[in-house]
């Protein structure tokens, strides 16, 4: 009887072992992560290429204010002539540089008075593909995986966040006088010129 | 009289009979118009019936004849179709995947035969097997949809994803790009993620489950606008529709008007016309020599949300 009893503990321990070792559960984000794992190095890209090409094209980023102009003017054109788009639809991004007198210090942005518009500056959501996309560096077609390239945005935005926004933020007030270039996102469908909201890459206050 | 021979005039008619059977099929294949089949991974759903039709409709109009399959989002059913169009002669495959790994395959069968497919919408995961693909850029749509939720829960409080086929790139992309927002905001609380593939009743299964265990949430994000129609209707069945924000993705026509009524806050405007109509363009190019697509095109979404509705209408803009 107990050789029974041992031989069934047994069988059922050996059954039991294989079947925990068989099946396992995961959470569905944590199967997002593992189905999605980045190989590509991301910051590694962005740190080679932040001084000698992104900033180097932000530098010759055209004035908000004369860009404004030309929007008004002739979107079309305008849209052809500075913007960028990846692909197909009403979405374009701008190269920018300008500035202004700070009117406002808010929660998630900074107003700038630049001649006659108020501009944004956008210090909370710094999110998006503005600045990997206006720059004209990046080629979506040069990645065979999208979230490699979806990664560069992620790391120029984080290192925006964390190392331009919260110095900047710590200092500037009300009557400053602020430099900044960066990017902005259009639809030329849907235009509109009234606020518009930039994504810093460089900010000086300079008075 | 003395002339006719039997022999030399059942010679001729030999030797015409053989010359014609020679030059006879090309001759047909450049007289009839090329044969287009859309491929699409389920048309129970009306976001996919608006881009399987508008391929067709645009393949039609640049002069193809054009076949619509119904894959019922079943890569097996799908391999058929792909099987049937290739051997039944068609020219070219205008293609939404049932699935990103599990379509390659197909995708394949038609290439080995150099029928060229042009990707609708869903990416496979190979960059030499499509033609090209023309996809929506769901990634920044959602992006742009974090950026909005985080706004709008004021940063904090509790929250539901529903994702859809797990078997899909977008169902990651847009969960990827929203998290790539919220997940900075450690207030906010993702109580509960789980998959309804793409369909309102199993949102609406899974929302009801959900809010059993969490009552006290405040949004929902979905990953396609008929499961934020289905988790709303779970949301009103339970009385809490004030309470939580719905959130989709597509610009689907009941989300646009129930955002127009205030019912859900916002969604990410796909737009599956122009998406369709490129990859039949697409098509026409291919038939007339270009052979260098760019192998991603993406197509830009953009948020529809309360304060900009009345630019929109369901899939595009006004």
């Amino acid at each position: 009887m107990n050789r029974k009893a041992i031989k069934y503990s047994i069988g059922i321990l050996v059954i039991g072992l294989l079947g925990y070792n068989s099946v396992y559960f995961q959470p569905l984000d944590k199967k997002l992560a593992d189905g999605n794992e980045i190989s590509f190095d991301a910051k590694a890209y962005v740190d080679g290429i932040w001084s000698n090409e992104l900033m180097k094209v932000y530098k010759d980023a055209p004035d908000i204010a004369l860009l404004i102009d030309s929007l008004e003017q002739n979107t079309v054109a305008a849209f052809e002539t500075y913007g960028y788009a990846l692909g197909i639809g009403n979405i374009g991004y701008f190269r920018v540089q300008g500035e202004g007198l700070v009117t406002a210090v808010n929660n998630n942005n900074v107003l700038l008075q630049v001649g006659s518009h108020v501009i944004e500056v956008e210090t909370e959501f710094v999110y998006g593909n503005a600045i990997r996309d206006a720059s004209g560096l990046v080629k979506l077609n040069d990645y065979d995986n999208s979230s490699d390239f979806n990664s560069i945005s992620e790391s120029i935005n984080e290192k925006i966040r964390k190392e331009l926004i919260p110095e900047f933020r710590s200092k500037v007030k009300i009557g400053d006088k602020v430099r900044f270039e960066g990017a902005i996102e259009l639809n030329k469908a849907h235009l509109k010129l009234s606020q518009i909201e930039v994504i810093p890459i460089t900010l000086q206050i300079t008075e | 009289m003395t002339n006719f021979n039997p022999l030399r005039m059942l010679c001729f008619f030999a030797v015409a009979l053989i010359l014609n059977s020679c030059g006879g099929p090309d001759e047909r294949a450049l007289n009839q118009p090329k044969k287009v089949a859309v491929i699409v991974s389920t048309l129970n759903n009306p976001w996919f019936v608006v881009l399987a039709e508008t391929a067709a409709d645009r393949a039609t109009e640049l002069g193809y004849v054009a076949t619509i399959f119904d894959s019922q989002n079943n890569t097996a059913l799908e391999t058929d179709h792909f099987e049937n169009a290739v051997s039944s002669g068609y020219d070219a495959i205008l293609f939404n995947p049932t699935d990103a790994d599990g379509s390659i395959a197909n995708v394949r069968i038609a290439k080995q035969k150099g029928v060229p497919v042009f990707c609708m919408d869903r990416e496979i995961n190979a960059t030499d097997a499509a033609t090209s693909q023309i996809l929506s850029d769901s990634y920044a749509g959602c992006v742009a949809i974090g950026k909005y939720f985080v706004e709008k829960l004021n940063k904090k409080g509790k929250y539901v994803e529903i994702l859809g086929l797990v078997g899909d790139n977008n169902t990651w992309s847009r969960s990827k790009g929203f998290h790539s927002v919220v997940d900075h905001y450690p207030e906010l609380q993702m109580v509960a993620q789980q998959n309804a593939d793409f369909d309102r009743n199993k949102a609406m299964e899974v929302m009801e489950s959900i809010l059993q265990v969490h009552p006290d949430i405040k949004g929902v994000f979905c990953g396609n606008d008929a499961m934020a129609m289905g988790a709303y209707q779970a949301l009103v069945s339970s009385g809490k529709a004030d309470q939580v924000m719905v959130f989709g993705f597509d610009g689907a026509s009941d989300v646009i008007n129930s955002i127009r009524d205030k019912k859900i806050l916002a969604t990410g405007m796909q737009f599956p016309k122009l998406i369709a109509r490129t990859a039949a363009e697409y098509a026409l190019s291919y038939f007339d020599g270009k052979r260098d697509f760019a192998q991603k095109v993406p197509v830009t979404v953009e948020m529809v949300n309360q304060e900009n509705v009345m630019d929109y209408q369901a899939y595009g803009s006004k």
